[in-house]
């Protein structure tokens, strides 16, 4: 008889258990990280002589539904995703800064310039050729300087970004630690700490998009994680990252408290680093040799030529400032464009042979076997180009990333319908048992009144 | 959801494809084109600047070339006056006066030759900024020569140069001597009333005229070369622009039946997503 009041107790105790976790269900639906849960129930009896007895139902655990092996996937490649992301982010300037739709380009300044080259060797005694030629060197100059400042500021605003993503990295690293406390604790006491465990999991996503790193769990359940090989975080310490900058050389070290220096190789820090580092310095290289060439070609002509004026060699271009950066005009010239040297032999004004050798270099292969214009389109086509592969790399990680999501969705994910139904079976249960306490209340009341 | 945003993005770009009439803007959107059209749009740009050059090269050497007819004309004068000097029928006062009419026509040989385009004197080769023929008593002929012998010329192609002019002194070289000089010669003889001295001498002008025309015709085939090279970089140029177009412009008819395409994924995208979230159990309880 007593059984009966205990075996509806621990139904009712377990409906409304089930019903809470249900509840916390769908409630955190949309909770970025959430593993739904479930109720493991198992009978509880007693063997009676002649026969068994079942006593009620037991709630032996709250398991969390999550394939962590799919997790560890899904990180690795949202931190490649994030990589790719991030570089395209940064080309995507420097696409902007080196091309636009207008074509007013590096190659049409260089164009322009040598344009007005040829003008010159068709009419060497025009002044206003001259000065439409010192017009037209003077926004070549601005636009590699144009340029390089471009890509300088993209290279600062890296370097400012990837302070921030270091510091998120260690807010993160800060937190999974202090989770991974909780859930040894946890686990210790023989619960496992399912919201902390789905925190964690979130927060172990973040972290991929910021860095690449390796996981391993040990036996109390806490992540231990390495980057580029070395320990960042275990049971007992989370480790902190600090930036060396060198901003000159263009290097950039990250050291560890103990000294020790990680190099990520993905996530947005991966990303930063690459383009900091690499990336930004080959392009601006080939900037600068482009400048350099231009000023050399430009002046060993130049110099062996005669202005309108005098026997005097001039340079074109200043021959000391050779990078983009610097590149300027022969002072000399602007103040008086009669200088600039049209004609091979002294003294002869309508001679504009010197105007067109330097003319001619239009389609000369003056660097790396290219001419100087196909080489600068090269050039500003060159972040596009990466900007295009990583596009359609992108989509196909995408894809990627989306099957495995709606992998872990399939196991991990909230079903409304579902928990719905299974709410309604909760709810029956619930007053299926609330039945059953009163009938045995019935039962109660039906023996005390015969002894009254 | 990720379809819908993908269609989305994808009506985005037909959009401004459409709109702009480019497809390919940025590199990015295809390397190769941007490059390509880059590298054409560089050499159209190049022979625009043939065709500039062109185009100023025949202004002068047309200038030039009308000046050597009137040369030709004048020397034709000449010649006319000796064969009428040579005749004995004339008196000394006639071929006095026929003498001045020579010297005329020297001076005006020597106006026409010094004829300038803006500060360039095209006769003067190029030392053009000095005046290629000056009276001067102790030069050959009576006349000074300010010329070089290098033609001015212009940059007609890659390593192609065009002469747009001859120059003073290839002018005046005649098989027969100096041009001043035969014509200096006329004028004596004409003064010194000497018959024979002008029968020798036509044939000298004969020469002269034939050497100028020569010249003249040679400057003639420059220009024809230049107006047939500037022909041909107009025809070159419709083919590249066209291949430009092809690379980089959008193709209307294809992105309109791209942009209804995805129309249709886009709203049948949408309807599904609708319909999918409209039918929950939670209507039912």
């Amino acid at each position: 008889m007593r059984s009966l009041i205990e075996i509806s107790k621990s139904g009712l105790k377990s409906a409304e258990r089930s019903l809470s976790v249900t509840s916390n269900n769908i409630v955190n639906a949309d909770t970025k990280g959430y593993s739904r849960q479930r109720i493991d129930k198992t009978p509880n009896g007693m063997q009676m002589t002649g026969y068994n007895t079942g006593l009620g139902v037991n709630i032996s655990n709250v398991t969390r539904l999550r394939n962590e092996m799919n997790d560890v996937m899904l990180n690795e490649k949202r931190q490649n995703m994030s990589f790719m992301q991030s570089k395209a982010r940064v080309f995507e300037q420097l696409e902007a800064s080196m091309a636009s739709d207008s074509g007013s380009d590096l190659d049409l300044s260089i164009s322009n310039l040598l344009d007005t080259f040829s003008e010159l060797s068709t009419d060497p005694q025009d002044i206003s050729v001259r000065n439409s030629l010192i017009s037209d060197a003077r926004q070549l100059t601005t636009k590699f300087k144009d340029v390089s400042r471009n890509i300088d500021r993209t290279s600062d605003l890296i370097l400012e970004s990837s302070n921030s993503t270091i510091n998120a990295i260690n807010g993160l690293l800060g937190e999974i630690h202090s989770l991974n406390e909780t859930i040894a604790q946890a686990d210790a006491a023989g619960s496992p700490d399912n919201t902390s465990l789905d925190l964690r999991v979130r927060k172990l996503e973040e972290l991929s998009e910021l860095t690449d790193y390796e996981i391993s769990t040990d036996d109390s359940n806490a992540v231990e994680l390495r980057i580029g090989g070395v320990k960042v975080l275990d049971a007992e310490k989370a480790d902190h990252l600090k930036a060396e900058i060198n901003d000159v050389d263009k290097t950039y070290q990250i050291r560890l408290e103990s000294g020790k220096t990680v190099e990520p190789q993905g996530g947005q820090l991966g990303a930063e680093l690459e383009m900091y580092e690499t990336e930004i310095p080959a392009l601006k290289d080939r900037l600068d040799e482009l400048a350099s060439t231009i000023v050399t070609e430009f002046n060993s002509i130049h110099s062996s030529g005669f202005g309108l004026n005098d026997s005097v060699s001039r340079n074109f271009f200043t021959p000391t400032n050779t990078t983009a950066d610097t590149i300027s005009l022969n002072q000399v010239l602007v103040d008086d464009p009669t200088n600039i040297a049209a004609s091979d032999t002294a003294g002869e004004a309508g001679n504009g042979e010197t105007a067109l050798q330097i003319a001619e270099l239009r389609s000369q292969q003056l660097i790396g076997g290219r001419k100087l214009i196909d080489y600068s389109v090269d050039l500003i086509t060159s972040a596009g180009n990466n900007l295009s592969s990583l596009n359609s790399q992108i989509e196909a990680r995408d894809s990627e990333i989306q099957m495995l999501t709606t992998q872990q969705e399939r196991e991990a994910g909230v079903n409304i319908d579902e928990e719905l139904s299974l709410m309604i079976q909760y709810q029956n249960a619930y007053q299926g048992a609330a039945k059953v306490m009163s009938a045995a209340q019935n039962m109660y009341d039906t023996l005390i009144g015969i002894l009254r | 959801m990720r379809d819908i945003n993908k269609n989305r993005g994808e009506m985005a770009k037909i959009q401004s494809d459409l709109s702009s009439g480019k497809s390919v803007r940025v590199p990015s959107q295809d390397p190769v084109s941007f490059q390509r059209s880059r590298i054409l749009t560089e050499d159209i740009r190049k022979e625009e600047q043939f065709q500039s050059n062109i185009e100023s090269g025949l202004r002068q050497s047309r200038l030039a070339q009308d000046a050597l007819d009137e040369t030709i004309d004048r020397l034709i004068e000449v010649k006319e006056k000796v064969v009428q000097g040579a005749s004995s029928s004339l008196g000394e006062s006639n071929r006095e006066s026929m003498a001045d009419s020579i010297s005329g026509i020297r001076d005006s040989l020597i106006s026409t030759l010094n004829l300038s385009y803006g500060d360039r004197y095209l006769f003067a080769g190029t030392n053009s900024g000095d005046k290629p023929f000056e009276l001067d008593g102790t030069a050959v002929g009576g006349v000074s020569n300010g010329s070089n012998n290098k033609s001015p010329k212009v940059q007609a192609g890659d390593g192609v140069n065009i002469d747009i002019s001859v120059t003073g002194s290839e002018i005046r070289n005649t098989p027969a001597g100096d041009l001043f000089e035969v014509i200096g010669n006329i004028e004596q003889a004409l003064r010194d009333n000497d018959v024979d001295a002008l029968n020798n001498l036509l044939p000298d002008v004969d020469e002269s005229i034939e050497h100028v025309t020569d010249v003249t015709s040679r400057l003639g085939n420059n220009i024809n070369r230049m107006d047939f090279m500037f022909e041909q970089y107009e025809a070159t140029r419709i083919t590249k622009e066209a291949d430009i177009s092809r690379l980089v412009d959008t193709d209307y008819a294809e992105a309109f039946s791209d942009l209804q395409r995805i129309e249709v994924a886009y709203e049948s995208a949408m309807a599904v997503h609708t319909t999918m979230f409209k039918n929950t159990l939670l209507d039912y309880l």
